[in-house]
């Protein structure tokens, strides 16, 4: 079934510019310069019940504007779109009864009550049957290990602790589909990983479709199976994230911080980025040398106070992505 | 309607984790009510009357504690809002299935709610034991009750339409400053209207100010059914009047929010 069906969606920005100075100011007032920001331009695809699907780039590339056309909280230029049946921008209340919303920036917990108030707050919100919201958090608070956070007030938890509940409130009303802008922006990677986990497991048992935005690639990997990226308002690669992987991703960075100095290191694939002292950072190309090979073999040469080991950035892999395109 | 009740009761719930903040406010209410206390014992002295403008210096004082009471309790919720308009954040509230403004206005009832009924407290027990009289009657409570509640309805709606204009001015706090001295002017917060000259008396009958401040605690100390039903009549007109201009406002917001995206 399909939950989400896109076509052509097209979002321009019309912004008024001002510029600089007392003439600026004034000429703002009776005669404002309009400038066109496209931020999404036609996009098209399709999203079935149960989905997993990610949608990266980098920052400005229209991913959040996509999400709040689906929400209903933003009206497009032009083109069309079905979520669940309806167009999100005309019947937004009917839809957000089915569908929960996780904005990474903004949280939608009472910031000095523990998120169990909250909680109550939301069931009441969406309706939700006193019974029924009973069974549906208990069974949240346990999927995502929030029952020591319960009573604790919002400011007093750590970003982490603070997302697993944020997710978990937009749960609450069992929504269909469960959008996700940015969801482990700001978390250090063990978290990050954690709430991977958990969005996983919760698509596996209930069968929510997922659609989740990142600029973190690490965020498609593990999560989804499919991964649609976009770049300035359009969709440029559509398919599975072992393709994307296989085919765009072949390099890994590892930074490290030494206990000696660097005296460089032998072997095909490897390049120094840059090292300052005892910090040193290398881009490992995984197709001609395994990461796990490299990483080895560079504790056993070197004492190592830290290794970071990190997909590249979005900027690259979109880079590959064109010019696999243009050739 | 039941979801903004419980709206209203989780935002009075949390006053009780500001409560620090709460017993602070209760100084604010000692020093000006002994102030004003002072201040009127004197100007009853000097003056050699029993009676100022038909109050006697008790029912100026209590007079003068109720509107204070109502004062000290009124909303900040424009802040709240505002703020929210500025940091684009209020796109993301239309992503539930609540009217904003008015999970804002149940939102700001419940902060006034309970700091309402503290400050009540306070001033009564400041006065009572200032003056050691209570110039007012049960039938005058119970009306002060039902129309401060009103009053704090209409307080709460203006401070959500305060909010709201944050959509077309950038800095809406002057609007608030200009609201809240003309409730101490013309709404009657620091001299009842009985002593304004006839003409201003008849300019502020008319405007909204004078029935969050004047008439409930004229109520109270000079309760008179004609009086009460006429006051009463006023605040629930221009409390439709709020809510039909909330409501445009907000469309108007809206259409703004869901094009610009906030």
């Amino acid at each position: 079934m399909t939950t989400i069906q896109v076509e052509g969606l097209t979002k321009t920005f019309i912004t008024r510019e001002k510029q600089p100075g007392l003439r600026g100011s004034m000429r703002a007032l009776f005669r404002p310069l309009r400038r066109e920001t496209p931020a999404v331009k036609d996009i098209t695809f399709t999203v079935e019940e149960g989905e997993r699907v990610a949608f990266i780039g980098p920052n400005g590339a229209g991913k959040s504007t996509t999400i709040k056309m689906l929400v209903g909280i933003l009206h497009p230029t032009s083109g069309q779109a079905l979520v669940l049946g309806k167009v999100p921008w005309r019947e937004r209340a009917r839809l957000a009864y089915d569908i929960g919303a996780v904005f990474g920036q903004k949280s939608q917990l009472w910031y000095h009550l523990p998120p169990a108030d909250s909680f109550d707050l939301l069931a009441r919100i969406y309706e939700v049957e006193r019974a029924t919201y009973r069974q549906r958090l208990d069974y949240l608070v346990e999927l995502f290990e929030i029952g020591d956070h319960l009573q604790v007030p919002v400011r007093k938890l750590s970003l982490g602790e603070r997302m697993r509940c944020e997710i978990a409130a937009s749960l609450l009303h069992h929504p269909r589909i469960l959008f996700l802008d940015e969801p482990t922006i700001g978390l250090d990677v063990v978290v990050k990983q954690r709430i991977r986990d958990l969005i996983l497991e919760l698509n596996q048992q209930e069968g929510v479709t997922i659609f989740l935005t990142s600029h973190d690639a690490g965020d498609v990997e593990v999560l989804c199976k499919r991964a649609m990226v976009i770049n300035h308002g359009e969709v440029i690669y559509d398919g599975r994230v072992s393709t994307l992987r296989r085919d765009y991703i072949h390099a890994k960075t590892v930074s490290l911080k030494l206990g000696e100095p660097w005296q460089g290191f032998d072997g095909p694939g490897v390049e120094v980025l840059k090292h300052t002292g005892y910090g040193v950072k290398l881009k490992v190309d995984t197709t001609v040398a395994p990461i796990e090979e490299v990483v080895g073999r560079l504790l056993a040469q070197y004492s190592i106070a830290d290794i970071t080991v990190d997909n590249p950035p979005m900027e690259e892999i979109i880079a590959r992505i064109y010019t696999r395109r243009n050739a | 309607m039941i979801r903004y009740g419980f709206v209203l009761w989780t935002s009075a719930r949390q006053q009780w984790v500001y409560r620090a903040e709460l017993g602070l406010r209760c100084i604010s209410m000692v020093l000006f009510m002994g102030v004003f206390m002072a201040l009127w014992s004197t100007a009853f002295g000097v003056s050699g009357q029993q009676e100022l403008a038909g109050y006697r210096l008790a029912e100026m004082v209590w007079y003068l504690a109720m509107t204070e009471t109502i004062v000290l309790s009124t909303s900040r919720v424009f802040v709240e809002i505002s703020e929210a308009v500025k940091a684009g954040d209020l796109a993301y509230t239309l992503a539930r299935p609540l009217s904003y403004p008015f999970y804002q206005l149940a939102n700001s009832l419940g902060n006034s709610a309970p700091r309402f009924l503290l400050n009540l407290l306070t001033a009564a027990v400041v006065v009572t034991l200032g003056i050691r009289q209570v110039a007012g009657s049960p039938a005058g409570l119970v009306a002060f009750l039902g129309m401060a509640t009103l009053a704090l309805l209409l307080d709460s709606l203006i401070a959500v339409l305060i909010g709201l204009s944050a959509f077309w001015i950038e800095e809406v706090s002057p609007a608030f400053w200009i609201y809240q001295k003309l409730l101490f002017t013309v709404g009657g917060m620091f001299l009842p209207l009985e002593m304004f000259p006839q003409w201003l008396r008849r300019v502020a009958g008319w405007l909204p100010f004078q029935f969050i401040t004047y008439v409930p605690a004229r109520a109270f100390v000079a309760f008179e059914p004609g009086f009460v039903l006429r006051s009463v009549a006023g605040q629930v007109m221009y409390a439709v009047v709020l809510v039909v201009l909330i409501t445009v406002v907000w469309q108007r917001a809206q259409r703004r929010l869901v094009v610009h995206g906030g």
